[in-house]
């Protein structure tokens, strides 16, 4: 795939988040609409495009502490909000930030992470889990072998403390766990076929109207 | 009557005289095996068994009726028929009988809670005591009597067993004399009628033969004179609980979080730990604690090392001390020194200690020796795998020498062996010996993790408990206008004005009844605001879309106000809508829940747990029961698994927790002092950085419905 070859090629040594979920996207793993632009103008064209509210993020390959650089704005509702959001991403003082994000911004309450490792006795592993900081502090994270039949899946599913998280709650309804299911697999998939891919992580997986989707990714390869 | 009439609970197990009611001619028959047993086991003092037929019963003059003994009768026994059973304690009080042992069956446990009452009733206008019914009796060593139709071979010794289930309790008589523990005392409360285990503790605790006490539980009638007991007791003495149900079918199906939450047993759990009681999760560990604690002495210190003839038991052993919070030593350099001259060099001197699978039984003399001589371990664990390079005829005596070197200095050891048919042998020789031998090496480890836990309770604990002082006037007149009402909970506003009351700080808040006044009120408070539906008829407001967040201008003022307006009466239909009330929208902290209840047993109870939607997903949540101090309640919250989010992560700077136990002292002394509330839930509780405070976001109060 011409996405992991060209990050090889610069030496970078992770996918950007639109890289990456630009790649998880072709194996069916939905993720949010977003686009990288490098002027005002068009930003504010592609948030009327995706519609608000948005978020802005600062873009780059080497910019992987987003929150703590202060290079993220989130829950933009108008133009207005947008171009100042802009505005202050554009001109940090430290870090130099050329392109930057526009993503469309997911109310999920709900957090998952979903994720692939590689262990040195078993290979490429699937994990899923609770989200967000809850993925440290709770560390309720279930992890299965690839390949992954759909029980595995399924069984994934079930097997952490925190599981009530997939039900209704509080009024939202339930996880489609046929496409949670679909996403593991699919992971799983990668892992076995691309070996210079070293992790995935998608945290968070927010879940919108009970389907599951990756909001925030990161690939990192491995340079060989 | 008042209970200062009653009779000294120590006449219930040194009694000078026993009366059995019901005893009979016929062996076999429970009538007869109680005199039998209270015969065999050397009882001194003097024993009427009571049957009209009169005659003889294993030599003892039978009498008519209690009231034609002639002497004094402390105890009566009762072994007849549950319609008889009456009758009988009538007799018993004619003649001023102190204690009633009532073995029959037939009452509560079968429904018939009526004839139960009306007996305790009876007993205590009387000036007596009832044990019982539907129990086994009692053994006390102190008298030598065996007042029971279980074995007749019982081991003395240091273990005082009160059990709350009647056929369980004559196999653990059985299995206690199998595994040689010795017994001060055994007996089963049955229905717990009136003496329950509290009122037993009065006598044990004081009672110098009892070195360890053992309780097996399944329910808590009153759980505030248990708590108070416990206390008491675990001062003087270990006090080891078994309990079962753990899992509660059935879970009342309470309105609130904490309702639902503490019916599970967790509550039992936070408890026990809070009174410094231990918990073992099987009979068999429970046993092997007693044992143990019986038999070996408090250590001072803390650290532990393991010394191990193979790699992979030491492993295990490793993780069991995780598992069972035993602290292992770690001063690497003290460890080189101490062990080096005792250990080949392929051996490991990290703890565990590995002196290899050569090791003889004098390199085991050797490290034993070395350890026990530092006085910075306190305790070791010694494993054994069975080897072909260790002759095992030498282990008992091996094993049995450094025990005793241990006692005598006041530190302990347990062992671990692991082999074929000699090693087996050897568990059991020494077992019998009461040295502390297991064959797993979890099972050794265990004790220890019990013996440390008890430790640190009594390193911790103090009396001193945070009285606060509530307006429970106010409080109440709140409570009562809503009892007026025909209400069971609390309205929003009322709830927070006993927040405003208890000086809890919460947001600002202005409730509007018109679209016009919602906005005026946004204006007032600044924005952004929230907005929650005003209605006695919705409870959970989010579930009924009667919540809307971060509004952050006029306009959105006015579309959320009618949106809930119109989704309120299309999910609660009928539902009479007061308003809505505008509150400014928190600032994001760490949410938390924290509340406080009546608990069905236990009587006060606050909690606290990682808030919002995570309450219910991962019930992270911590229990502890009223009153407490300061101390405590930040051992519960340092309980939650969450707790990392109140130090901070992700660079963030650690949060108020000081506010957070400030806000639980209050929630208990509300409960506690104000006596109409069941429940109070503040979810969340947003809690800031240090010095920046904590604010209670969203209140629930509900009354108690049996006032």
């Amino acid at each position: 795939m011409n996405i992991i070859e060209d990050a090889l090629k610069r030496g970078a040594a992770t996918l950007s988040e639109y890289e990456s979920k630009l790649f998880l996207a072709g194996f069916g793993i939905p993720v949010t609409r977003e686009k990288i632009v490098t002027a005002e103008n068009d930003a504010v064209a592609v948030a009327e495009e995706i519609g608000y509210p948005v978020v802005l993020k600062g873009s780059g390959d080497e910019l992987s502490h987003k929150t703590e650089l202060g290079i993220i704005a989130l829950d933009l509702r108008d133009e207005k909000d947008v171009r100042a959001a802009y505005a202050k991403i554009t001109s940090h003082k430290d870090v130099p930030v050329k392109e930057v994000l526009v993503q469309q911004m997911i109310k999920g309450e709900r957090e998952l992470v979903v994720g692939l490792t590689r262990d040195a006795q078993f290979g490429p592993c699937v994990m899923f889990g609770l989200g967000g900081i809850f993925t440290e502090i709770l560390e309720d994270v279930a992890f299965r072998v690839a390949p992954l039949t759909r029980e595995d899946a399924m069984d994934m599913m079930d097997s952490i403390r925190g599981k009530k998280i997939l039900d209704a709650v509080r009024r939202k309804p339930p996880v489609d766990r046929e496409v949670l299911a679909d996403m593991l697999i699919a992971i799983g998939e990668i892992g076995l076929t691309y070996d210079r891919v070293k992790e995935i992580d998608i945290n968070p997986l927010k879940i919108l109207d009970g389907k599951p989707i990756a909001v925030d990714a990161l690939v990192v390869l491995d340079k060989g | 009557m008042k209970k200062n009439n009653y009779p000294d609970i120590q006449y219930l197990f040194e009694p000078r005289s026993i009366a059995v009611i019901g005893a009979s001619h016929i062996p076999g028959k429970i009538g007869y095996i109680v005199v039998e047993n209270i015969i065999a086991d050397g009882y001194t003092g003097k024993v009427y068994p009571i049957n009209p037929k009169k005659g003889k019963i294993v030599g003892c003059t039978v009498y008519e009726s209690v009231e034609t003994v002639p002497g004094e009768v402390d105890v009566a026994c009762l072994v007849v028929p549950a319609p008889l059973v009456f009758r009988a304690v009538e007799s018993c009080a004619r003649k001023k009988v102190k204690h009633l042992l009532i073995i029959s069956s037939g009452f509560s446990e079968i429904g018939n809670t009526r004839e139960e009452n009306k007996i305790a009733e009876y007993a205590r206008n009387h000036g007596m005591r009832v044990m019982g019914p539907n129990m086994f009796g009692m053994y006390s060593r102190a008298v030598q009597i065996n007042a029971t139709f279980g074995p007749k071979d019982i081991m003395p010794g240091g273990v005082a067993i009160i059990t709350q289930s009647g056929a369980l309790g004559l196999a653990m008589i059985g299995k206690t004399y199998v595994e040689n523990i010795g017994l001060s005392t055994i007996c089963s409360v049955g229905n717990k009628s009136d003496i329950d285990e509290a009122d037993l503790l009065e006598y044990l605790v004081p009672h110098q033969d009892t070195k360890v006490i053992l309780m097996y539980i399944e329910g808590v009638k009153n759980g505030e004179k248990l708590i108070a007991a416990l206390k008491k007791a675990t001062q003087l003495k270990p006090v080891i609980v078994v309990k079962s149900g753990r899992s509660k079918r059935g879970a009342q199906a309470a309105a609130s979080h904490t309702g639902s939450l503490a019916g599970a047993d967790n509550v039992f759990e936070a408890v026990m730990r809070q009174c410094g009681a231990l918990r073992a999760e099987t009979i068999k560990e429970a046993f092997d604690w007693c044992s143990f604690l019986s038999n070996n002495p408090v250590p001072s210190g803390d650290d532990v090392v393991i010394v191990t003839n193979g790699g992979g038991i030491g492993v295990m052993a490793t993780d069991a001390s995780e598992k069972f919070g035993v602290k292992l030593y770690d001063n690497a350099h003290k460890l080189r020194e101490i062990f080096s001259p005792t250990t080949p060099d392929f051996g490991s001197l990290k703890n565990p200690i590995d002196i290899t699978g050569q090791a003889q039984w004098q390199d085991y003399d050797q490290a034993l020796g070395a350890a026990l001589d530092c006085d910075d371990i306190s305790a070791v664990i010694a494993l054994y795998c069975g080897t072909a390079v260790f002759e095992s005829d030498e282990l008992p005596a091996m094993i049995e020498r450094n025990y005793e070197k241990y006692k005598k200095k006041n530190k302990l050891i347990t062992f671990s062996l692991f082999g074929g048919e000699p090693t087996e042998r050897c568990v059991t020789q020494l077992t019998k010996k009461r040295i502390p031998v297991y064959n797993d090496v979890y099972d050794s480890v265990s004790p220890l993790g019990a013996i440390y836990s008890y430790l640190h309770y009594l390193q911790n604990v103090t009396d001193k408990v945070e009285d606060i002082d509530i307006d429970s006037d106010a409080i109440n007149a709140i409570v009562n206008k809503a009892r007026k009402d025909d209400r069971y909970f609390l309205l929003t506003q009322e709830a927070q004005e006993i927040m405003k009351i208890s000086d809890v700080p919460i947001p600002r808040t202005i409730v509007a009844s018109t679209l016009n006044e919602a906005v005026r009120s946004a204006e007032i408070i600044g924005y952004p605001v929230v907005m929650k539906v005003v209605s006695k008829d919705i409870i959970h407001k989010s579930d009924a879309g009667g919540v809307a967040l971060d509004l952050l201008n006029e306009r959105e003022v006015i579309d959320a106000y009618e949106a809930i307006i119109r989704r309120c009466k299309t999910n609660v239909p009928g539902a009479s809508i007061e308003g809505v009330e505008v509150t400014e929208m928190v600032k994001a902290g760490t949410e938390i829940i924290a509340g406080a209840k009546i608990d069905p047993s236990f009587g006060p109870i606050v909690m606290v747990g990682l808030g919002g939607i995570y309450v219910e997903v991962m019930k992270d949540v911590a229990f502890r029961a009223h009153p407490l101090n300061r101390r405590e309640v930040l051992s519960m919250i340092k309980e939650i698994r969450s707790y990392p989010l109140l130090l901070g992560v992700r660079g963030e700077k650690t949060k108020d927790v000081e506010s957070l136990v400030d806000i639980i002292l209050k929630l208990g002394s509300i409960i506690q002092k104000s006596k109409g509330i069941s429940d109070i839930e503040i979810n969340p509780v947003v809690v800031y950085e240090q010095g920046e405070g904590a604010k209670a976001v969203d209140v629930r109060i509900l009354l108690s419905k049996d006032q």
